[in-house]
Order: C-alpha cells, then structure tokens, then sequence
C-alpha cells in the first residue's frame, strides 16, 4: 500500500494482496476488494466513456443500480464494477462505447 | 413447483428481522438476495478476507448487523445470495434467477424488503467521475475502506450526511464543507417530538460537533449548484437556496475538490411490489411513490407485505420493527402462533412502531425535499444517465405533448438503459408536473416490466424449477 | 395542443399510430384539411411495442408483396421528406434454414421468389461469412437486402409532425367519446370537449378500433393479438442482418408444398436483430410470441424464458447478455389475418384502416397515401382490393 493511494489505513487487515491489470499496467488490489473499489484507490477515475458523446463515466452509486461503472472485464464488455470481486490476474480495460466482443459463448 | 410459507427477497436490516421473526416462530423461510453477502446497505459486511482485530473501532452498524445475520443463519433459513428476484408472476409466484440457473417457485407468503436507492439529483457536471452518491461512498468507505478523494464536498439533505462527513475525516480525507438543503430554523420547535428519541438526537449531534471540532464548515439553506472538471471533478459550487430548496443567485461559493458526495434522500425501490400488482400512492411530503400497507403491513395484495425502506424511507431502525411484525403476522396466517401470543406481540411491536414513528415525522419535516431540488439542471444536463438523454430533450417532448413518463419515454428513449429508468425517473416526473402544471400524484410512472434488474439470458435458459 | 373548440373538416382519422399518422400526412400532403385526434400520445399505442420490422422477403407475390415493395420505397422518398428521422435501416434480411427440410424448401422458396424480389440463396459458408455468430447448426438462408427496420416511435412522430407542417392538426389526451351520424353518413367524431365534423371519418385505432366502431354502429372484426418481445443491453455488434427461420415463410400461399412442422403456427414466428445504428444501437430485440388473451399485457414465465432460449439457441453468445426489459404489444388481428382497409358498408364516410397485425409498420406510409387517395378521388385503389371492409 503507497502513502499516495486512497486506502483507509485502519482498523482492518485487508486480504492477501494481489495483481489486476488494469488497460494493461499492473494494479495492486486486495482480495476481497471490488474492482472499483481496487480502482479508486488506485486514483483511477474515469472507467468508460459513453458511446453517445465520449464523456468519462466512473463509480457512481456504489450498489449496482446506476449501472455507470462500467468496464471490460476479462474481455466481457459491460461488467458492474462495483459488484464485482478482483481475483488474481484479472484483465480490466476502460470501455469505450459498447465495447468490445471476443465472440466466447 | 415447489411451495415455500415465506419468501423474504432482500437481506437488509428488514428482511433480516422478517426472517428471524417468522423463522422462530417455526415458519419455513427462504431469503433472497442479490448481494454475495447479507446485510444489504446499511448493515453492509466487510468482505470476508478483511479481518478486524479490534471490532470496537468499527461503527456499531457492523456488530449489530452481524449479530442479526447470525441469528438468521441459525435459525436454518434457507438463504439464497447472489440470486435476483427477477419477476413476480399471479402475485404469487416468485422467479429467480442465480448464476447460470433461473427457477420458480409459488410462496405461500411473500415479504419485499427491497430497500432503497440514492435520490438521484440532475444538476451539471452530476456524471463526472469523483461524483457519487452518499450511500456509494459510505459502501466504498465502510466495506472497502477506501476514501472517494483527498478533499471531498459534502451536498445534500439529512442526517446521512454528518455520518458520511465524519466517516471521510475518521478515513483521513479533508471534508470542505458539509451543504445541507434545508434551513434547519427553529429547531427547538421539534423538541417535544425528539424528547423521546434522545438517542437518535444525540448520534447526530455527537456526528456534528467532531465536524465543527474539525474545522469543517457545516452551511445550512446551502445547494449544489455545479461540479467542474474535464474528465474528473475539480471544482465544486455550491450556493444559497430559499426555503422551498430554490438555489439565489448571485450567492455561488466555490470550493477545490477531488471529490463530491451527494445525498439528497432515498427512493423506495418498487419494482416488485409495482410489478406483483401491489397498489400504491404518491406521498408529497417525502416525494416518494410507497406500497399501500395495513397497519400489519400487508399490501393490497393479500399475503404479500412489504417492509422496509421499500415501503418508504424511514431508517434502520423502523426497518427492524417492520421486519419483525411482517414476520409475525405471517406465522400467524400461517397458523404457527397461538392467538393470545399473536395479540400481545403484535400489539407491541405496532407499538414500537408508533413509538418510532414520531421520530420520522420529525426528520420528514426537518429534511423535506424543496422543489427547487428538481431546478438545479439546466437545458444540457444530463437527465437520463444511461441513454444520454438531456433535461433540454425531455423538456421538448414534453411540451411537444409526451405528457406521461412511459411517451417522454418511447419519444426520447429516456428509461430504456441499463438502470431501467431508477436515475432519471423520479425527475422527470417532477419536469412533467412542472411543464404540464399536475401534481406530481398524477403524473404516473413508468410502466414496470420484468425483469426487475437486468439478468443474463444464460441465467434465464436454464430452468431448474423443481418438479 | 387545444385547437378550437369544434371545427370543420375535410376528414378526422382517429389513432395516432404509424397507421394513423401516415393516413393524415397522405391526405395533408393532397391539400386536405385533415385532424388527427389521438387519446394519449403520438405513437402511444401498438406502434410503441413494435419492434419495428420492415421485412418483404418473404410476402406472397401479388398484392401483398406488391405493397410491401412499394412501401419501401416510400420510406426511402419519407426519409428525406419528413422532418424528423425515423431511424430506418436497410440492414438486410436473413431467414435461415436449420436442417435439411428447410434447406430444401427455402431454395426452392428463394429460386421462385427471386422473379418478384432481390432474394438469395445463401450456402452455410456464405451465412456465416455474414454472421459469424450464428449457432453452426444453421444449413442456409435466404437473404433479401431489402429487409431492415425502423423506429416506429419515431415514424409515427415524423408523419405527424409533416402533417402539420402542411397544415393538418394534431389533437393528443384527446378521446373521442362519440361518432355523429348525419343521414345515414359518418359527420365527425365528440370528444369530451367538444364535436369535430368532417364527411369523412378514419378509424385507425388499431386494437381499439372495434370499440370506435361500435361508437359508430359498425362492427370491425378486429381483436388483440399479444406478442411479447425482449430487449438486452446495448452490446458490441453481434448480428448484422435481421435473422428470422423458415417458420416465418407462409409456403402454401407460395404454392410449396411443406410440412406442418415448418410451416409454423403463429406461436413459432420468432425473429431477432440488433439495431447497428441510431439511438437503439447494439441492443438485441427477441421477439416473439403469439397470444389471444384480449387486452392483457403482460409478460409471462413461458414468454420470456422461450424468447431467451430461442436467442441463446440462435446466437450462443448471447448467453453472456444481458436481457434489461420484456414488453408486450397488442397486434390488430382480423377474422381473416388480412388488412382491413377501405369504407365500412354500414356506414358511409366512415374509413377503417387497420387489421395490420404484425406487419403495421411494414404497410403504414402505402396504407396512408392508398387510403388518402381512396379517400380524396373517391375511387378505391386496385391495391386495396383485397382488403376491403365489404368482404366481411
């Protein structure tokens, strides 16, 4: 944990800590931790840009409602990242628009 | 199908209370929710790889709510989470959908306690990323423990907001001001009322006082204007507002920040209800839309209650009370209790209540939502979040004679995204009423349709009802 | 929008739909003093439930294709025309085959329709070059470059506004409560405000218009025919093309010899697309079923979870959508399935312009500008022919 990321120092002992990339750079994250929440520590901001007008969206309400914090998630496009728990190696990419589709059934 | 006594769908404080009171009683319970984990909002757990070596240092929300948790987990309540209740078909035939499986199931009774969801607020710059609302920064803060910014703005209605300011400063974060809506005079005039709800009274006068011992300027009759930022939040205005929330001009105060925090109430969550075919009505003075109830808070369907912040906003602890007689009336349908018993407990706990009702009529008055709150947008604003749609498209369609949510709707597209009409339904029901000159009791909502939150149809093709 | 209270017209049409609104901007558009009087809002009814669909590849030569051809074209003339976008899409149309039954009747199908309509006969390889995603089950298909969709909303919402670009009045939140009758001839219509007389009355009130026909002592023999459809969350492109089966091709009206379990009943007339462009672009529409429960609405166990099985079934990767809202319209169904276009014998001056079923959207503008000159030379269109009231 750096001095310089958004976490609350105490009174609690996070999981063990491990790696998601996020659009390809490694992101430290807790296990345990939502994406967004690993993300907002992290000072990352803008999750998605609309398809309509390009403009940044992020972690809005928090509980899976306003469906605005989207991203790509393991090459899944529209993945609420407020609900969605971190694991080891998770691939995260700003969404752009409706994303995109690698065709997995 | 199977047929279950009582189906319980939300694991917050009120369906948590349901549960243990119908459960003891010896009524067959099944508990549903969509979270990986109980407690719903205000009783939300730390994930369960976070450790706590000092539970004392947490506020009192986290053991209260465990220890709710675990009685309902004893008691052998059947609990389904990560599941979604996706529909509600002949008033009583319960669909849900978990993982990659979907079933039915017919509930003899069934108890909503769905919650609530952030009022959301249309004004510019509101879709800014470092813009969120109270309840998702206190869900960032609580469960996740991480600060929504370094120097956060505090705008809003109620008593959540000293709780959020003082969970920021408790994290380390610089609270900039706390801006609450309503001018909060003459609260000595609420004494009679709050006299017996000291307790209340005093967490949140204990909550304001480390605020001001902090140094952070706590501005009444104050709103937020705008937020300014390119792509995250930079600045943040906020101004004077009259008594009915209408912001004066000429009286802007800026302030430089990472973060905003907006809370400005909740709004009951009525798919279910609205959907099973319960009735409701518009109430003005909390500007929400609630389940008609009996006293024993049964909807006008028969066997289906609703309980909760789902019925109308008014805390945890009316949410437990409501819970708990919902449970009791149910093992009493149910036959589980025997009449004496049944008398006395209902009687008390419709008791307490009354007892806590008075409270909420305090807060209700306190905190009541001023029209100028549905003011704060201009013409490019925003109002529909998922399809982009702003105040300036919706106002045309409506004067143009889309005079009903559901045609502002198919004309505009406005309600058709992914939060199926939750952001921007509630102020475009007030623009409706403004521009056509009804009361907002009359202006209607859109049409409710399964499914009551967006499911993937891998779920949905996999039927695993039980024969 | 008041007008004022009781006035004169050359003809009122009731029913605000794509039906509606296409009869008053053809009449608008001869010079005709034209009100459209609607008792919600524009588009308000069937035509907001509609997925839009405006498929001719498979319409029975004669008539039938004959008006579909032709109303294409005139949404093309109305795209420009009009003064607000309808969102129409020549996507192309797919109707595929899923063994070797229908493989063998959709060649034979697409090798006689061709004389009448650009339609081919796709191999497997070709199908899938088109749509990758397409379940490999699939043999064939036939593909029509014509086929498409648009936003209905939107259509209607046009048509209005063009109307009254060029003069013709359009009265929303007005009910029509009453049909004058004047020497045996339809004069007009009562609202609860006041009496609009006109010599010439339209009833395109859709599932509605059996009971404005009993307003005026006519009987139309048209009743709800429920459909249910779904719609996920906008997605990365999928499908190009509008994907309908070998069900949907009526082949005993082809003259094909087919087998009952191909030549579906209405229940097995399922389609899907996903809008490329627009406002409603990457959501998936699934459509649809089949049910005659008068004017109920709403959605059912069966429905929706068939509709996610038929998707999943024709694009697997659908299974990772999301589906966001299921919906119901009401189809104007007549005794006979057809058009129920023209005067009603009972009572002179009084039009009926419904009975589109599943096809409004495809038929509206030709339905308008026919009936618009039915109505303005007082002789009946030969294309109309067999769709006239009297046949009843």
């Amino acid at each position: 944990m750096t001095h310089d990321d958004l976490r609350i120092a105490t009174p609690v002992q996070r999981g063990r800590l491990l790696t998601i990339l996020v659009d390809g750079r490694e992101v430290p994250a807790y296990e345990g931790e939502t994406v967004a929440a690993a993300l907002l520590a992290a000072g990352y901001r803008t999750f998605r840009l609309t398809p309509r007008g390009q403009t940044p969206r992020s972690y809005f309400c928090g509980m899976g409602v306003c469906h605005d914090c989207l991203m790509m998630v393991d090459g899944l496009p529209n993945v609420r990242t407020c609900m969605t728990p971190v694991r080891d190696g998770l691939r995260v990419d700003t969404q752009h628009g409706l994303g995109e589709w690698d065709g997995r059934s | 199908m199977r047929s279950v006594e009582c189906v319980v769908i939300g694991g917050g404080p009120a369906g948590l209370a349901a549960a243990q009171a119908a459960a003891r009683a010896g009524v067959q319970v099944m508990l549903v929710d969509e979270n990986a984990q109980l407690g719903g909002q205000y009783y939300r757990q730390l994930p369960v790889t976070f450790q706590v070596p000092n539970s004392a240092r947490l506020p009192k929300e986290y053991a209260e709510g465990r220890t709710l948790i675990q009685e309902v987990q004893a008691l052998g309540v059947d609990l389904r989470l990560d599941t979604v209740a996706w529909a509600v078909f002949d008033a009583e035939i319960v669909a849900l959908a978990s993982g990659d499986a979907t079933e039915r199931l017919q509930a003899e009774t069934l108890i909503l306690a769905p919650g609530a969801y952030d009022r959301p607020v249309p004004f510019p710059g509101w879709t800014l990323p470092g813009v969120m609302t109270a309840g998702g920064a206190q869900n960032l803060m609580k469960a996740y423990r991480v600060l929504p910014g370094r120097r956060v703005l505090v705008a809003g209605s109620g008593p959540l907001l000293l709780v959020v300011a003082h969970s920021l400063l408790q994290g380390g974060a610089e609270v900039a001001a706390v801006c609450e809506a309503s001018p909060m005079r003459d609260l000595w005039r609420y004494a009679p009322w709050m006299l017996p709800h000291l307790n209340f009274a005093q967490q949140g006068y204990d909550y304001w006082r480390q605020i001001r011992e902090a140094g952070v300027p706590f501005l009444r009759g104050r709103i937020i204007r705008h937020v300014l930022g390119r792509t995250e939040v930079t600045r943040a205005v906020i101004s004077r507002c009259d008594e009915a929330w209408r912001p004066l001009s000429g009286t802007e105060q800026g302030f430089d920040v990472d973060a905003v925090v907006i809370g400005y109430g909740f709004v009951p969550s009525l798919e279910l209800s609205r959907l099973a075919g319960c009735e409701h009505r518009y109430l003005p003075e909390v500007d929400s839309w609630v389940p008609t109830r009996t006293p024993d808070l049964e909807t006008t369907l028969p066997g289906v209650f609703v309980v909760g912040d789902g019925a109308g906003v008014a805390g945890s602890a009316v949410a437990r009370a409501e819970g708990g007689l919902a449970g009791l009336v149910v093992a009493q349908r149910l036959g589980k209790i025997a009449e004496r018993d049944y008398g006395i407990l209902r009687a008390r706990a419709r008791g307490r209540l009354r007892h806590l009702a008075g409270f909420r009529r305090v807060m209700d008055s306190l905190y009541r939502v001023g029209p100028g709150l549905y003011s704060l947008a201009d013409d490019v604003t925003p109002l529909c979040r998922c399809e982009e749609i702003t105040v300036g498209e919706a106002l045309a369609a409506i004067r143009e004679g889309a005079t009903h949510p559901s045609e502002v709707k198919a004309w505009t597209r406005t309600g058709m995204g992914r939060c199926q009409g939750r952001m921007c339904g509630p102020t475009l029901a007030h623009l409706i009423a403004r521009t056509a000159g009804r009361p907002v009791a009359e202006v209607g909502l859109f049409t409710q349709r399964p499914p009551t939150k967006p499911v993937p149809l891998s779920a949905l093709i996999h039927d695993v009802t039980a024969v | 929008m008041a007008g004022v209270a009781g006035r004169s017209w050359d003809v009122v049409v009731v029913g605000a739909g794509v039906i509606g609104s296409a009869v008053t901007y053809a009449l608008a558009r001869l010079g005709r003093r034209v009100c459209l009087v609607e008792r919600g809002a524009v588009a308000g009814g069937t035509s907001s439930a509609s997925a839009g669909q405006t498929s001719v590849q498979g319409r029975v030569p004669g008539p039938s294709l004959a008006l579909a051809l032709a109303n294409i074209g005139l949404l093309a003339e109305l795209a420009a025309e009009l003064p607000t976008d309808f969102e129409y899409v020549q996507s192309g149309g797919l109707i595929l085959a899923e063994d070797e039954t229908e493989y063998r009747l959709l060649r034979q199908f697409a090798a006689q329709q061709s004389a009448h309509v650009p339609v081919e006969f796709l191999e497997a390889e070709e199908v899938r070059r088109l749509e990758p995603y397409l379940n490999p089950r699939v043999v064939g298909a036939t593909y029509c470059p014509l086929d498409g969709y648009l936003n209905p909303m939107a259509l209607a919402l046009a048509l209005a506004r063009g109307a009254q670009t060029l003069g013709a009045e359009v009265r929303t939140q007005t009910e029509v409560i009453g049909v004058s009758i004047q020497n045996g001839r339809a004069a007009g219509v009562r609202t609860r405000r006041d009496t609009l007389s006109a010599g010439i009355v339209v009833n395109a009130a859709g599932v509605w218009s059996a009971d404005l026909g009993r307003l005026a002592g006519v009987e139309v023999p048209v009743v709800p025919r429920k459909g249910q459809l779904l719609v996920t969350e906008p997605l990365p492109p999928l499908v190009s093309t509008v994907l309908s089966h070998a069900g949907h091709i009526p082949f005993k009206e082809h003259g094909i010899d087919a087998p009952p379990h191909v030549e579906g009943e209405l229940q097995k007339k399922r389609y899907m697309k996903q809008a490329k462009s627009g406002g409603f672009q990457g959501r998936v529409y699934i459509g649809s079923t089949s049910e005659f429960v008068g004017f109920d609405r709403g959605n059912t166990w069966d429905g929706v979870t068939g509709l996610c099985q038929y998707a999943v079934d024709t694009v697997p990767a659908l299974a990772r959508a999301r589906l966001v809202r299921g919906w119901a319209g009401l189809r104007p169904r007549s005794r006979d399935g057809r058009f129920v276009i023209g005067e009603a014998p009972a009572l002179p001056g009084f039009f009926l312009a419904t009975g589109h079923d599943s096809i409004g959207v495809l038929h509206s503008t030709m339905t308008g500008k026919l009936l618009a000159e039915w109505i303005h030379t007082g002789r009946r269109p030969e294309l109309l022919a067999p769709f006239d009231p009297a046949r009843f």
